[in-house]
Order: C-alpha cells, then structure tokens, then sequence
C-alpha cells in the first residue's frame, strides 16, 4: 500500500512539474515575453531593459529553474495591472469560487444521485423516459447560456433570485444551479447505469433468493456497490467542475478566481494568467491523487500492488 | 422489447423465411436507421453541414454590414419576414450571420476534431501496439493532459498567443486528444493478442504495415463512435470560449460568440443569444444522439441483432 501511495504521489509531483512546463513554455518559447508583456508599441531600450530586469537573457533552463523555486516558495511574481502580489489577489478570491464549485458540487450529487438510482430501479418507465431526456438535453445546453436563460426567467421575469453578484445565500442559488447541471447529467446517467450493472450482480440474484426484503437488498447490497464507480468519477469532475466556474462566474460576475482570469486575459496580465492556470491544475491533481487513493480503500477488491 | 411476440402474419412469414445474405455495413446501417432519433439528427446534422457549404453572396443581407437603423429589430414572431431571426446591436441580420457563422463553428469543429482523433489514434496505436517505454511515456502524457482543466489550458493558449481560427484549432484539438487515446489504447492492446497478428508477424510482415493494415481496421468503429462525441465536446468548449471572448477574430464568429454578442442587450432582445444558443444544443444532440446509434449499431451484442 505504501508502495503504491509514494508511486501515485511521485506521478502527481511529476504532472504539476509537467504543467509548470507547460505554462512556462506558453510564454517563452513561442514570443518574447518583454514585448507580450510591455505591448507591440515599447522601444527596444524598454525592452532591454525589463529583460535585463527580469534575466531574460539567463538559458531558459535557469530561468525556468528560477520559476519554479520561487512558485514553491508562494512567490508568482506581481500583476502587472495592480501592482501587487499575485498570490495575495488569487487567495482574495479563493472562498468565492470554493462557495460556488461547492454548493454545485453538494446540489449535483444530493439530486443526481437519487434521481439515478431512481431511474434505474424503474427501468424504461415513464419517470425514466423523462430523466433519460433530461440527462440528454443537460449535456447538450452550453452552461453559460443555461445561466443567460436561468437570469432571464428567475431574475428578469420572476424576480426570485439577483441576476448576478455575490452576497446572501439568494445570490448563490442560480449560479450554483447553471454550474451543476451538466455534473448531474453525468451522475444521473453514471448512477444509473452503474446500479443497473449491479442489479444484474448474482449476489443480487443470491440476496434476493435468500428470501431477503426489497428495500434491503437495495439498500444493503446493491447500492453499496453500485456507488463505487459513482465516487471516482466525482474525483474526475474536479476539474470540469473548476473549468465551468470560470464561464458560469463570468455570467453571473461572480468575484471568484475564474472571472479573475478572464479578466487578466482581456487585460493582458500574463502573471495572472500563469498562477491561476498552475495553481488550479495542482488543485485537480491533487484530488484525482485522492479519488485514487480513496477508491483503492473502498473497494477492497481492488488489488494494490 | 425484442421478447415481444407479434401475431402480424408478415412479421411471421419474415422470421420463418431463411435468412437473406447481408454485409456487416448494411446491418449496421439497418441498425442505424431503423431509430427515428438518429434519422432525425442525421437531418439535423445534414442541413447544417449545407447551410455551411452555401455561398457568402447567396445571403439576403451582408452577415457583416452594420446598419444602426436597424437596432435590435424582432424576428418573424413581430411580423418581420424581412429580418426572420431579427437584427442584433449593430443592425446586422440575425438568420444571415446565424449561417455565416455556422461555416466558422462547422469548420473550427471538424478540423479540430479532426487533428485530435488523428494524433489519439497514432499515439494510441502505438501505445497498445508497442508497449514497454512507448506505452509508459504516451500514458503518462495522457494522464499529464486529463488532469490539466481543458477551458483553463485554452485560456492560457488563447488569453497568452491570443485568439486567431489556426490557434482555435490546436487548442481545441489538444484538449481532445487524450482520451480517444486511452481507448485506442485498450483496443489495440487486445487485438495485438490475437492469433492473426501472430501470424502475421510470424511470416515477417513489417510493424507499421501490420498496424496500418491489420490493426487499423479494427479500430476503425471505435475512432468513429468516439470522434462523434469529440465533435459535441468540441462544439461546447468552442462556444464557451468564444463566448468570453477568446474565439475568432471579428468580423469572423461563431455560435458561441453570436452568444456573447447578445448579452448586453438581454433584456431587449434575448433572441440574441437565444437563437444560436439553440443551435448548438440541437447540434451537439444530434451529435450525441448519432454517437449513440452508431455505438448501438457496432456493438455485436446490441439487443436489436
């Protein structure tokens, strides 16, 4: 087991190393960084300057070196347009999109899961039909013009909910229910299919033969399973949940990190750009490490070598 | 529903004659057809791969001619037959430009679903084919991708080179690529087992022959059913990204941009944004649905067969 943990840890260590590559070469090996960053129009003593400044004229081997020991150290360098911190502005801006991602996150599974079980142990009923159509058209709606029409209806029309901002828990509702739409299409369909695959179990078939009630054999020896395959592909969604929050805050202008880097963009604030993209990638690593590792406790079938 | 016994005495004259001689493409097509669904978005599919190929002048109106006059005009649903789908912020043709951007969004899709099946297919090949160091380096470069957040990587790449139809592509086909080379991967894994390869190889026929020719072809279904749902998933991360603004340049668009065009003006006029952003849902459930049907119709153990 602990062979396996310092394994899987060594390849998380190796894939954040991959994506500070990644992030890094983005901007030094495909232009020069001085005229991205000071604009087409800067002089070429300019220019020389801030690269002597930054060492740019270092290999890009040391300057990658260079990168990476300062980001260990918390250090990513200062937005151009604040003039401040990096780290300080994205740490400002943390608790909003975890509010977020985790009120989508809890409203995806507390619904997506029922519904699928539900679906399934009513195989091709009517209920099973509408899910079914539901699932589809929840995968097929973009997020962002699910949140338009969401603001539309219950902020415009109805005047329910804000329309944007962030505040009391009213400001939470239609954001957190544009992001977790398409994280509950998959889980109701996940969910689903992965409870019918049981179903079809002997132990079921043995379960039920041993004279055994319905609801236990559900509850006790179906879903126990049929949740396994469920919980890691939650870990997986991490990430989509994540890439989705950068779109459904730009929608509702949510002050979170997505939005954050959405503006950096239009402001041309590489430094943003680079922290945002290098910090969140650690963070889905991170819990694909742990989906990992918790799935191997789960299922104790599960080999470990 | 197949267990179901008819009394129509066609039917039984069908069962009971001998069956005719047909290809595996015509039982597969058969199986294809035979669902209202997938004729229905093959329909869809079809009329707008043909509003894409129709020529720029054939339009009514200019798709890029600003004409103030004509702010935010409503469509038909007012009595509007001039300006159908109703005019945007600058006055221009709503159906016009829903058509001009259909061959950008068309394009920028299939090509880059296009180049990420082809590099999934190679690298997977070569995976499952080779094995040893290949397969170790390819499969942690494909774990390396899954983990990177797919919008935030296209943030990077287009917030960093900025946004141009060529940068679109490779961004978008990179985000694609990884997990059509996980399956690929699988696949070729257990044809590479079977007899005929040894065979093959054991008269001396050449690596890339035997993987071009014996194991290409068996993975041909696979590639299909998996880049059909590609082209829904890139079609969805396309719209978003233009919708924040990092797609084609103007006066080029897209769907997901008509989008992000029409969000200052929600209020006013919601057909804006509503309008191509139904076209995309359609489109990416028709694409969707085919997936289903073909991936129905290859499977050998499909309850219609």
């Amino acid at each position: 087991m602990s062979v396996y943990i310092l394994r899987r840890l060594a390849l998380a260590v190796l894939t954040v190393l991959g994506i500070s590559l990644v992030t890094f070469g983005i901007l030094h090996l495909t232009g020069d960084p001085a005229r991205l960053i000071l604009g087409e129009l800067a002089s070429e003593q300019a220019l020389d300057a801030f690269r002597r400044e930054n060492g740019l004229k270092d290999p890009l081997a040391i300057q990658y070196a260079r990168f990476i020991g300062r980001a260990v150290r918390g250090d990513f360098g200062i937005s151009l347009r604040y003039r401040v911190p990096v780290l300080q502005l994205f740490l400002e801006r943390v608790p909003a999109t975890l509010e977020l991602g985790g009120a989508a996150f809890l409203i995806a599974v507390v619904f997506g899961i029922p519904i699928g079980v539900l679906s399934a142990l009513r195989q091709n009923s009517r209920l099973d039909y509408l899910v079914r159509l539901l699932v589809l058209l929840g995968q097929a709606v973009p997020g962002f013009y699910l949140g338009i029409l969401l603001i539309m209806l219950f902020g415009v029309q109805l005047h329910w909910f804000p329309t944007g901002g962030r505040g009391t828990l009213n400001h939470l509702v239609l954001p957190a229910f544009a992001l977790s739409l398409g994280l509950m299409a998959l889980l109701i369909r996940f969910t689903r299919s992965s409870v019918l695959d049981v179903l079809r179990q002997d132990y079921i078939r043995t379960a039920r033969a041993k004279g055994l009630r319905e609801p236990v054999v559900i509850a006790g020896h179906a879903l126990r399973n049929a949740l396994i395959p469920v919980s890691t592909i939650l870990g997986l969604q991490v990430a989509s949940l994540l890439s989705g929050a950068v779109v459904t805050e730009t929608v509702f202008s949510w002050p979170g990190i997505g939005r954050f880097t959405v503006q950096a963009i239009t402001a041309r604030d590489f430094p943003i750009i680079q922290t945002t993209v290098l910090i969140l990638s650690s963070i889905i690593v991170l819990a694909n490490l742990i989906v990992d590792l918790l799935y191997a406790s789960l299922d104790p079938r599960i080999k470990i070598s | 529903m197949t267990t179901r016994t008819s009394a129509s005495p066609t039917r039984l004259a069908a069962t009971l004659a001998p069956p005719r001689e047909i290809t595996v493409f015509e039982r597969r097509r058969r199986a294809f057809w035979r669902r209202p669904m997938n004729r229905l978005s093959l329909g869809i599919v079809g009329l707008i791969v043909l509003l894409a190929l129709l020529p720029v002048n054939w339009l009514r109106h200019d798709p890029t001619l600003v004409n103030l006059s004509l702010y935010l005009k409503p469509g038909f649903w007012a009595g509007n037959f001039e300006y159908p789908l109703g005019t945007d912020f600058l006055g221009r043709d709503l159906l016009d430009r829903l058509i001009f951007a259909t061959r950008y969004t068309l394009t920028i899709t299939l090509m880059a679903e296009g180049l990420s099946t082809l590099i999934g297919l190679v690298l997977g090949m070569m995976a499952g084919y080779y094995g040893h160091w290949v397969d170790t380096v390819i499969s942690r470069l494909v774990d390396l991708q899954l983990a990177f957040p797919v919008i935030l990587l296209a943030i990077a790449v287009v917030g960093l080179l900025g946004g141009s139809f060529l940068n679109l592509i490779i961004v978008l086909a990179i985000t694609g690529w990884a997990g059509t080379t996980r399956v690929i991967r699988g696949t070729t894994m257990t044809i590479r087992n079977q007899d005929f390869i040894e065979a093959a190889r054991a008269v001396g026929v050449k690596n890339t022959r035997i993987l071009f020719g014996h194991i290409l072809p068996n993975v041909v279904s696979s590639v299909v059913i998996l880049s059909t749902f590609g082209l829904a998933r890139i079609l969805l991360t396309e719209s978003a990204l233009s919708f924040l603004g990092l797609g084609v340049t103007p006066p080029q668009a897209t769907w997901g941009g008509m989008i992000g065009d029409g969000r200052n003006n929600l209020y006013e006029a919601l057909w804006i944004s509503a309008i191509p952003g139904t076209a995309i849902t359609l489109t990416v459930l028709a694409f969707n649905f085919i997936g289903d049907g073909l991936r129905d119709a290859f499977d050998p153990f499909s309850s219609d067969q």
